[in-house]
């Protein structure tokens, strides 16, 4: 009975274990085989190529373009995500009259598609009947039309602001979870020990936060580097690739131009990026005290050191 | 160090009246007890007086200042509260510099500041550990160095010691009244236990239903409790009360039980000209005595139900005039259940206590 009892955790994980292996281990085995390979355009290999594709990615002036386009994309999006979400989770956490109605309305666009958002918002911007010029023009701060997507500037400052929007809600929940675990008699004894409201959020709920802003950067930065939906509806790249991030362009490579290895070499790099950004990321911001880490001292140990003070 | 004032103080949540015509005047150096059982509102008291909560009517006064419009922070109270609330992410040494660090101190008087608490509680070994490697004495001594090193006007304790077992407790009660002594800071200590309040207490404040019962020393309030609510909240095991009729005529005064048994009584002032009215009468289970016997004939017998021995004393349960009456005796004393034993009172030490509104009539 006891070598099974030792087992037996094992044996009950194991198939969800090799389920798990084999759907997310076998895609990215078969992009890492296709990035080493002359692939046709109906996906099948052809000749070993080494690192073939990867020189004809890094030769093509657009997907180095790219790279660019989808940091500025990802620091821009994240990074106002995450400073916008702080304190609207500290006003959502405050009490106040209509609290759970303001929390809804934070968190409705998460219930809407990304697809839905990116078509509305399409029209918003339309340059022809878009409800975004008609509005400047009868606030009188416009003259005429302009079609705002043609413009690539324009464009990338739209898709980063709506991509904005669309994280708030995620990260917002992140952040209320946060401040929830922060005892309210921590502010109290702040309080009273002379803190000001803002050296209490410099000295107690940031640095509380800490591990919640890890999460949420973390997972954001995975989620908007991959976002396809927005940037595919709203510009669909363009101008001139001007408003392409990685995802597009390889979507482009493989589905548009038929170029699966070089597609699939672009997948490899950025999955590269992401995971050498994540270990770069909790490497720079780990906790820098492993002190608290250590065992906690049994209770026990309590009365000696009282008697030893008293000496 | 200053004094607290409390004048006409209320407090409300929403129509909710929590406290009612508060007054204390805590003076310069004293320690002070807030007592009373769960929810009669001493932690609201104490945390309007750290400006925690808002005054609804009335007026609290630090030395001659007015603070009930002055925020937490920029009163000069410290508090330790019953969680300790130490910050988790700080080590105990920032734990306790943070007040100092808040008031931009230099780094030369933190270092002074932390060298004398951290000597005074004996940190010294524990100021690079996080709130979570100290165990809980440690860490309820952290926060009294936390509250300590800043030298503020006023100390104010909410249950410092409920989280801590019996032997610690008792340990940490003689070390806050050994620091007081020490520090001569006036305090303000809140707690539920009556033999906290006993022990430390300079003076205590008795609380019931938002109201102030009595406010006298320790001894004062043993000795003479203003009311039945008193006599019985303090003093261990708890006072017996029976219920009856009090008889007074001229000098002359009794006090007949419902089972019409007669106790005489010294008459007094405040029993009045009434011929008759209801009363109970409280005894303290030290100021009554057993004596086994044999017979069940008299009425002042009555029956042994539970005997407890603590080695040095005896407390014995025992069903007397239809109610059940305790009994310490200073002494070893050999009693079994069931045993008859003859009860007799003290009644140079019995309080009469008016059966409606629970005044003290002698
Ligand atoms: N935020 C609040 N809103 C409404 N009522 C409250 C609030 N805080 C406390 N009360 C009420 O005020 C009364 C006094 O509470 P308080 O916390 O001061 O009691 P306490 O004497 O400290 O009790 P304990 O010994 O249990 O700590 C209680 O009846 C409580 O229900
Ligand atoms: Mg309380």
């Amino acid at each position: 009975m006891r070598s099974i009892g030792k087992f037996s955790p094992y044996l009950l994980i194991a198939p969800s274990f090799f389920l798990s292996v084999f759907v997310i281990g076998y895609p990215i085995f078969d992009v890492v085989r296709m990035s080493l390979f002359k692939v046709n355009r109906f996906g099948k290999l052809q000749k070993f190529n080494g690192f073939g594709n990867f020189t004809k990615a890094f030769s093509d002036d657009v997907f180095l373009q790219t790279i660019g386009q989808t940091a500025i994309w990802t620091v821009s999006v994240v990074g106002g995500t995450v400073l916008l979400s702080i304190p609207i989770a500290m006003i959502l956490n405050e009490d106040f009259y209509g609290r759970s109605v303001a929390r809804t309305i934070i968190l409705l666009p998460w219930a809407v598609s990304l697809a839905m958002t990116a078509v509305v918002w399409t029209w918003v911007v339309n340059g022809d009947f878009g409800t975004l010029n008609m509005t400047l023009n009868s606030l009188g701060l416009m003259d005429g039309n302009y079609v705002w997507l043609a413009n690539a500037d324009a464009a990338f400052t739209i898709v980063i602001l709506i991509g904005i929007l669309v994280s708030i809600p995620f990260t917002v929940t992140i952040f209320l979870g946060g401040l929830t675990s922060i005892p309210d008699t921590l502010y109290e004894a702040a309080m009273t020990d002379g803190a000001s409201g803002w050296k209490r959020f410099r000295y107690i709920t940031m640095p509380l936060l800490k591990p919640f802003t890890q999460i949420a950067v973390v997972l954001n930065v995975i989620y908007v580097f991959n976002s396809f939906p927005l940037i595919w509806i709203m510009t669909n790249g363009g101008p001139a690739n001007q408003t392409d991030i990685l995802i597009t362009y390889v979507y482009k490579q493989a589905f548009r131009f038929g170029k699966l290895d070089k597609a699939a070499a672009g997948s490899v790099v950025m999955f590269l990026m992401l995971v050498v950004f994540t270990i770069l990321y909790f490497y720079i911001t780990r906790d820098k005290h492993p002190a608290a880490k250590k065992a906690k001292q049994p209770d026990g140990a309590a009365l000696e050191d009282l008697n030893v003070s008293k000496a | 160090m200053s004094s607290i004032n409390v004048r006409d103080v209320a407090k409300f949540y929403g129509s909710q009246q929590v406290l009612f015509d508060v007054n204390v005047a805590i003076e310069h150096g004293e320690f002070v007890v807030l007592v009373g059982p769960s929810g009669c509102g001493k932690s609201t008291l104490l945390r309007m007086i750290a400006g925690l909560e808002s005054v609804s009517g009335g007026e609290i006064r630090l030395g001659d200042e007015l603070i009930n419009d002055v925020s937490p922070q920029k009163r000069d109270v410290a508090m330790v509260f019953q969680t300790y609330a130490l910050y988790p992410h700080m080590t105990v040494e920032e734990n306790m510099l943070f007040a100092l660090k808040m008031r931009n101190q230099s780094p030369q008087e933190c270092a002074v500041a932390l060298k004398q608490v951290s000597e005074i509680l004996g940190l010294g070994d524990l100021l690079d550990r996080y709130p979570k490697q100290l165990s809980g004495g440690q860490r309820q001594r952290v926060a009294m160095g936390r509250a300590i090193v800043r030298n503020p006007q006023a100390f104010l304790f909410d249950e410092p010691l409920s989280n801590l077992d019996a032997k610690l407790r008792s340990h940490m009660r003689t070390e806050i009244r050994g620091l007081h002594q020490r520090l001569g800071s006036t305090s303000v200590y809140v707690t539920h236990d009556q033999v906290e309040a006993m022990t430390m207490a300079d003076r205590i404040v008795v609380m019931n239903g938002g109201r102030i019962e009595q406010i006298g020393t320790p001894i004062e309030l043993y000795d003479n409790p203003a009311n039945k609510f008193v006599a019985g909240f303090l003093g261990s095991p708890t006072m017996n009360f029976i219920d009856g009729e009090l008889r007074v005529e001229g000098n002359d005064a009794a006090f007949i039980s419902h089972h019409q048994h007669e106790f005489q009584v010294d008459s007094h002032a405040n029993m009045g000209d009434l011929r008759k009215r209801r009363a109970t009468i409280g005894i303290r289970p030290q100021n009554i005595t057993l004596t086994p016997v044999d017979s069940q004939g008299d009425a002042m017998v009555g029956r042994v139900r539970v005997v407890e021995q603590t080695g040095s004393e005896t407390i014995s349960v025992v069903d007397f005039l239809d109610t059940e009456i305790i009994v310490q005796s200073p002494r070893r004393q050999l009693l079994n259940p069931d045993q008859m034993v003859l009860v007799e009172f003290d009644m140079a030490a019995a309080h009469m206590f008016d059966a409606q509104n629970g005044l003290r009539l002698n």
